[in-house]
């Protein structure tokens, strides 16, 4: 598994090393602009970050499965698929370098924000403000401002609706190449299959809520244990069905 | 019987690429795997492989329905090239290492050196007899039980063709089956014990090449002719 | 080495290397090639080339030692028995032929008298 994990981490390294260099690239024009007082460059950086911050979370979140795609597009899915390796081990090997990439990705986005944040107020603010930010900051936390356990479960939930498209994703794929194999059409039935499934599940949520004990849960704002155990629960069957159709039927 | 596959069919979508297909494969003999080009060589080794799926039917590896752990035995080359384009010539054989522990990596870099591929050489950069000669380095470099090998002379000019069955010749045992799609009838005649015969996805014939020699004096280009 | 694909490809190695032994490229005693390197020199399969020696073998032309290899006979005189035997497989066969063309032996003979070595005309290109 490691090892396979290995080699999926080595077929996302150059999207890994344009962002990185392009986040990097980003920052250090930041800097220059904040130490030259060039504000409206600053702005116009901070606006072209934010787009680019954007589309990088999109991609990053979704690059697996165009991994997937390709590897199942061209010979170079034999690589996979003549390793003494069970699906499990290829499927989940893919998700958990989805999960490393962004990861490593927005760790990279954090730091880049936190270095921004520190460069502007030493900049503006003085060395001072910042003893007192982070004085503020920590008394904040100390006295129980922040809620850390609906933190923790907004993470979580997030990680688990994620983790829940990609496996739609990974279906699409895996139905989508089992049924038209190498056809070029195979890539916009995936796209299609993908709505799909997510508007199937989108409805057997709705479906859930018409239970009587669950009814009240229904369009409620706050973050819902429902919705997890639902997304999460779909997210396995998800992966079991795309491993089991993947082991029996897909020919690569 | 290391290999038995029964009542093969294979649909892609409408079209039968395999239909009905018996064959068994003995330990420690070389076939050659012999039709026009579509006729259903290279799905039917896919299949032996475990990357393709029959529509129905049955494989038995050694006694027992093939599952991906018997990959750990069969090593399968495929006529086009599909290793990764990152990777270089010392790449692919840490990714055989990596996953097959019947990979001799000394054996590998013997193999490619001596065919003129140094370590540093870029995959896609490679040109087509290069890269021809680079998978059959990693895939004889295993020491596979079952070796199935799809037209491994194609693309390569002649001097290297010696080398390549010089290999095959040698890392063929009495413990090892070597499966061998070709339509260089002539370069495989001498080595080759069986010629398996398929045409239109179906199996022909399974012809023993010496005692077919002995009874009729038929040169495998004569049998070919007689009954494709 | 090159075959006639007509005939049983293992009746042909034999023969190649019986005349090896007859013009004593193989001398009495000599270690063979393993059947590995057999197999390779003659670009045929390991099960033929293991055939080989056991033909070989039974019919005396060589003899194995248990895990050291297979080596040449040292009967000097069944060199001598190998060619004649050869040689007379030749004639009779060309015989044979000459005799279905509808020559008689004094004819053949006086033919062969007459016969001129060509350097040209060997393998009847």
């Amino acid at each position: 598994m490691a090892k396979l994990i290995k080699y999926e981490m080595r077929k996302q390294r150059t999207s890994r090393m344009v962002i990185l260099i392009g986040l990097l690239v980003g920052v250090i024009a930041y800097c220059l602009s904040i130490l030259t007082g060039n504000i409206n460059m600053t702005a116009v950086i901070i606006g072209l970050g934010v787009c680019a911050a954007l589309l990088v979370f999109f991609y990053t979140g979704i690059e697996s499965i165009l991994v997937l795609n390709r590897d199942l597009k061209t010979k170079q899915s034999y690589m996979l698929w003549m390793l003494p390796k069970s699906i499990w081990e290829i499927l989940g090997a893919k998700f958990i370098s989805a999960l490393l990439q962004m990861a490593i990705v927005y760790a990279a986005f954090c730091i880049a924000v936190g270095i921004g944040c520190l460069g502007a107020v030493i900049r503006f603010e003085g060395v001072q403000a910042l003893a007192d930010m982070f004085q503020r900051a920590s008394e904040v936390f100390v006295r129980g401002g922040v809620n850390w356990t609906d933190l923790v479960w907004l993470a979580v939930y997030i990680f688990i609706a994620w983790s829940q498209v990609i496996m739609i994703g990974f279906l699409a794929v895996v139905m989508s190449r089992t049924i038209l194999l190498r056809s070029r059409f195979a890539g916009f039935l995936s796209v299609i299959l993908f709505f799909v499934i997510d508007f199937v599940i989108a409805f057997g949520s709705d479906l859930m809520y018409r239970l009587p004990w669950l009814a009240d849960f229904a369009g409620s704002p706050r973050i819902n244990i429902w919705d997890g155990i639902y997304y999460l629960v779909t997210a396995v069957i998800l992966f079991l069905v795309s491993g089991v159709l993947a082991d029996k039927k897909l020919s690569v | 019987m290391m290999m038995e596959c029964k009542g093969l069919t294979k649909w892609f979508g409408a079209k039968k690429a395999i239909e009905d297909l018996t064959l068994n494969l003995d330990k420690g003999k070389i076939y050659g795997l012999l039709g026009e080009n579509g006729s259903g060589k290279t799905t039917w080794m896919k299949m032996a492989a475990g990357l393709t799926k029959p529509s129905r039917g049955e494989i038995l590896y050694e006694g027992h329905p093939l599952c991906y752990q018997d990959k750990a035995e069969i090593a399968y080359m495929s006529t086009e090239p599909f290793f990764y384009d990152f990777m270089n010539v010392a790449d692919v054989g840490t990714y055989y290492g990596d996953f097959f522990s019947d990979f001799d990596s000394e054996r590998y870099t013997e193999m490619t050196e001596a065919m003129g591929l140094t370590r540093e050489m870029k995959v896609r950069n490679l040109s087509s007899g290069m890269n021809a000669k680079l998978k059959i380095a990693a895939t004889l470099a295993r020491d596979a039980k079952l070796c199935l090998l799809d037209e491994p002379l194609n693309g390569i000019d002649y001097k290297a063709r010696e080398e390549i069955i010089e290999l095959i010749i040698r890392a063929a045992d009495e413990n090892k089956t070597f499966v061998i799609s070709t339509h260089l009838l002539e370069e495989i005649e001498s080595f080759i014990e069986y010629a398996v015969f398929i045409r239109e996805g179906r199996l022909v014939d399974k012809v023993n090449l010496e005692s077919e020699r002995m009874k009729t004096g038929r040169s495998l280009t004569d049998i070919y002719v007689d009954i494709m | 080495m090159e075959y006639n694909t007509g005939a049983p490809i293992y009746l042909q190695v034999i023969n190649e290397l019986k005349k090896r032994m007859v013009k004593g490229d193989l001398k009495p005693g000599e270690k063979m090639p393993s059947s590995r390197e057999l197999a390779v020199l003659y670009k045929v399969n390991q099960n033929t080339a293991a055939r080989i020696y056991r033909e070989m073998e039974s019919a005396g032309y060589c003899f194995t030692k248990r895990g050291i290899g297979t080596f040449v006979s040292e009967e000097e005189n069944m060199f001598e028995n190998l060619k004649k035997e050869m040689a007379g497989e030749l004639l009779s066969n060309f015989m044979h032929e000459m005799r279905d063309l509808g020559f008689e032996k004094k004819d053949i003979i006086f033919q062969i008298e007459d016969y001129k070595e060509d350097a040209d005309h060997d393998d009847g290109v």
